[in-house]
């Protein structure tokens, strides 16, 4: 029997294991204390967390040499061996891991619209609710500092840069059109809805060598990548109307929108200043489609129509004297189609086709004028992730220009045409030195068929973490852009217009303020002059023409100090003065002002359910010409001044109605003076002010959406 | 002699069976518990790491990366400010990516993260509200549709209901609906498995009183 006591004793003991205590501290290696780390023993549950102090304690079964882990988000996973049962306490020392979402990002020349990244300065509903620009993208980026209003035209104009200067990316494919037709004086808006996009980068200057052929700056705008509901959209506007349709499934999605805007009943409402004989209209229709493959790749293509056109009575621009027809008819389509995928760990590719159509019938001083302009951009683009700190980029490029430009005259018909291959190739890396330093440098080079000239293009930035909260950052770069059309229809040989930027930007952001300030320094070189003017000919054309645009700029955003209130400040100060064109000595060119000031507005009232915004702006007097008198550019106008009102009533979820009134005081702004080409009886040329289209613009809107109710079934069997 | 020899053997080998199986049980219950009892953030750092590191032995499962990921949510509850509550959420996130890769078609995961998005959209409401809203929405209407008898979908559709009727000043008629659905599926009693998902019914009765005192007056 006592055998058996004795078999027994040991079965039990084998059950009763020892039980062994490991415990130590957990700090990183400037001795502070690493609380939460998880602690524990390779292929065993055994472990624990470090507490407040860094300290852990816990008991395991298991002996012999083991290997203890150690790991914390941030920092790199630390395995030891240990010999059980322990004998000493231990210190583990964890060392940070480098994340480059923690790293400092370049802000110089940069603004940035999202919904996704980190520490934006704007997300896309703020461009769609800014009072005075009705929804209109470059209407509300010319609340940004570094624009300068050149209301007649409704163009980006971006620090002493000419509106062409500004081009239009979508998904990094070039817009060529990015604007709705329009005639000389007329403003414009940008063809594409705020809503279509999850982000939008606007660039002041100093951006990235995968983009090239804008002198001034860049506007990359990002569309949606995912629809996620099967809707209907319905708008109803003092304007006209549209509706559109999204379908959901597990891969695809697909949107259809179609729109009709007629301007006709509000001017019949609503005085306006020109007069009109068909008020402007369009029909206007765009798909979305976005195909998912597998995990990481979405095809994306997005197709535009539309058909515009305006007739209304102008003055001669020989004389001023007589009222003639103006007549313009738009024909646009454009086509975008994107991908992208995740090759591996490391690679990832983009490629993409754009292209662009557009078609103007123009009637203009009984000159009846032809212009047609098509383009195919081609991009292949390739980013290799090296590891945390490093990543680069490289792309080829093509675009196939064609342009045409007939004009029927009295006397003659003249066809001009240009057919131009523009190849490029770009290079760059970003690079993360460390939490604090950031840099980005690349390179570019552009190749023109028709001009048969090469331009390389560089560019560096970097970007230094001042502060927990602000930083300070530098651009450079040299841009280089073909010369516009009307210039290489006379000459095709001539060389790419270019401009360098030195940039240098300081920011201090918290949750809800920003403070930004920005200096800036252009210099521009072979700049397209000529002699003569359009009249009488152009001739000696060549690319002799310099200037310089400097200046500063300052951003003040505070969503903070007044409850449910969002406000921003902007100034721009702008020095520029050139020597191009046909001007007879450096003068200061008439889109430019000195001073640009806005400050927007926005405030929610809850018990309302209402937004209400409100935008107050302020240019200073702008240069024009007046050929009565001596001197060029010598005269100024009055400075313009614009408060305009909006309101966004969410009546239901899924039901807006929407108000805007834009230069509410009915101020009279004059952009400037166009003179008669020829002088009249007294010898003197004739003068018309350019002024807005009427003292305010006032629009009323209704916007639906009825959405697919998922719960709807589940709800019908309660 | 022989019988005792025998039920010896057999009483170690009980002993060895005990110890191999119960393990990843065990180990789930002590978590699960530790989860339910946790008050504070370095409590529930505890349960989540525990529920790590159980993921980490056992490559197979999904629901330790689920508990994990739903510790996280409930911690960022506890959070303050957008940058906490968002590291949080991110790191349940990334717990939740590791879940659907094993188990793609289990619908509480679909779920999870459907919660997960709803509690990054209440982090910053009228920044996030409109672009988030319809993915929370696709999620749960997926989970639901995956699993129609699962009461934390109505729960968690109702809890988004209430929180949308109460900005735009509707009726709660449709969340109380939402929530009586679910409460009627709890009542309906859970599987008997003891580690799966269970939780969300005193949450659902903390609602259900809402409506119902809503109802009296």
């Amino acid at each position: 029997m006592n055998k058996f006591y004795l078999l027994l004793l040991t079965f039990i003991a084998f059950d009763l294991q020892a039980q062994n205590s490991i415990s130590g501290k957990v700090i990183d290696p400037s001795g502070q204390a690493i609380p939460g780390a998880n602690v524990y023993i390779q292929n065993t549950y055994e472990g624990t967390s470090s507490l407040v102090d860094g300290s852990f304690s816990f008991t395991t079964e298991e002996t012999g040499p083991q290997i203890l882990i150690v790991s914390f988000i941030g920092y790199v996973e630390q395995q030891q061996v240990i010999e059980l049962p322990a004998t000493e306490s231990l210190i583990v020392t964890l060392e940070e891991q480098f994340s480059r979402m923690e790293g400092v990002t370049i802000t110089a020349g940069a603004f940035e619209a999202s919904d996704e990244k980190k520490g934006v300065l704007l997300r896309p509903l703020d461009i769609a609710t800014t009072a005075g620009a009705t929804a209109d993208i470059s209407g509300a980026l010319n609340t940004l500092p570094g624009t300068t209003k050149v209301g007649e035209t409704g163009r980006l104009f971006v620090r002493g840069g000419e509106g062409h200067e500004t081009q239009t990316f979508i998904d990094g494919l070039w817009v060529q059109n990015a604007y709705n037709a329009t005639v000389d004086n007329l403003p414009s808006r940008n063809r594409f809805s705020p809503f279509m996009f999850k982000g939008t980068l606007f660039s002041t200057g100093g951006y990235s060598a995968e983009y090239s052929q804008a002198l001034s700056s860049t506007l990359v705008l990002n569309t949606i990548d995912y629809l996620t509901a099967n809707q209907t959209d319905f708008s109803i506007m003092t304007v006209g109307g549209s509706i559109a349709h999204t379908a959901v499934g597990d891969k695809h999605a697909i949107t259809g929108e179609l729109g009709y805007i007629n301007l006709q009943p509000y001017f019949s409402l609503i005085k306006q200043n020109d007069q009109w004989e068909k008020a402007p209209q369009s029909l206007n229709g765009s798909l979305v489609y976005r195909y998912k493959i597998k995990k990481t790749g979405l095809l994306k293509v997005y197709v535009s129509a539309s058909h515009g056109s305006l007739d209304l009575f102008r003055k001669d621009s020989q004389t001023l004297t007589k009222k003639l027809p103006l007549k313009v008819e738009n024909l646009y389509a454009y086509v975008n189609v994107s991908y992208r995928n995740l090759l591996s760990d490391k690679w990832s590719v983009f490629a993409g086709m754009s292209y662009n159509f557009s078609k103007d019938d123009l009637v203009a001083d009984r000159e009846k004028i032809a212009a047609q302009e098509r383009g195919i951009h081609l991009k292949n683009t390739w980013t290799y992730d090296w590891n945390e700190r490093l990543a680069i980029r490289m792309g080829y490029e093509s675009f196939i220009k064609k342009s045409q430009f007939d004009v029927v005259s009295q006397e003659e018909f003249n066809t001009k045409i240009i057919d131009d291959v523009l190849t490029g190739a770009f290079t760059e890396a970003d690079i993360y030195l460390s939490k604090k330093i950031t840099a980005r440098a690349g390179l570019r080079v552009d190749y023109s068929s028709l001009q048969g000239e090469v331009a390389p293009a560089p560019r560096l930035s970097v970007a230094y973490k001042t502060g927990e909260k602000s930083q300070v950052s530098f651009a450079y770069g040299q841009f280089a852009q073909q010369p516009q059309s009307d210039w290489l229809f006379e000459k095709s040989d001539l060389d790419f217009e270019s401009s360098d930027h030195y940039i240098l930007n300081y920011q201090w952001s918290s949750n809800d303020r920003t403070l930004r300030g920005e200096l800036y320094q252009k210099e521009y070189n072979n700049l397209v002059k000529y002699e003569g003017d359009f009249i009488n000919g152009i001739s000696s054309l060549n690319n002799a023409g310099n200037g310089y645009a400097r200046g500063f700029d300052l951003f003040w955003r505070d969503r903070k100090s007044i409850k449910n209130a969002d406000y921003w400040f902007s100034y721009s100060f702008l020095d520029t003065k050139r020597q191009y064109l046909n001007y007879p000595k450096e003068a200061v060119p008439s889109f430019a002002s000195a001073h640009n000031i806005s400050l927007v507005y926005k405030h929610f009232v809850s018990s309302l359910k209402t937004q209400f915004g409100a935008t107050v702006s302020y240019t200073s007097p702008r240069p024009f010409h007046n050929p009565n008198k001596k001197g060029f550019n010598d005269e100024r106008t009055q400075s313009f001044t614009d408060l305009s009102i909006n309101a966004a009533f969410l009546y239901r979820q899924n039901i807006i109605f929407y108000a805007s009134a834009t230069n509410l005081l009915g101020t009279e702004n004059i952009y400037g003076y166009r003179y008669a080409k020829e002088p009249n009886s007294n010898g003197n040329f004739n003068s018309e002010a350019i002024q807005q289209g009427a003292p305010r613009f006032l629009f009323l809107g209704i916007f639906i959406t009825l959405a697919k109710d998922k719960t709807k079934n589940q709800l019908d069997n309660l | 002699m022989k019988t005792i020899y025998l039920s010896i053997i057999s009483l170690f080998t009980c002993f060895t069976l005990m110890a191999g199986n119960g393990a990843y049980e065990k180990a789930m219950q002590k978590n699960l518990e530790a989860m339910a009892h946790a008050q504070d953030k370095q409590a529930m750092l505890e349960a989540a790491n525990g529920f790590e590191r159980i993921a980490n032995n056992e490559p197979e499962e999904w629901l330790p990366l689920y508990y994990a990921a739903l510790t996280y949510i409930n911690m960022s509850f506890f959070e303050t400010g957008v940058e906490a509550k968002d590291a949080a959420l991110n790191k349940a996130s990334s717990f939740i990516d590791r879940a659907s890769f094993i188990a793609p078609e289990e619908s509480e995961i679909v779920l999870l993260e459907g919660y997960q998005t709803m509690m990054l959209l209440s982090a910053d409401p009228g920044n996030r509200g409109q672009s988030l809203s319809p993915k929370v929405m696709q999620l749960f209407g997926k989970a639901m549709q995956m699993n129609p008898e699962n009461p934390r979908a109505y729960y968690l559709m109702a809890q988004m209901e209430f929180g949308t009727a109460q900005f735009f000043g509707n009726g709660t008629e449709k969340a109380c609906a939402l929530v009586n659905k679910s409460l009627e599926l709890f009542g309906k009693g859970t599987s008997e498995n003891t580690i799966s998902p269970s939780w969300g019914e005193e949450n659902a009765n903390k609602l259900g009183q809402e409506c119902s005192s809503e109802q009296k007056q």
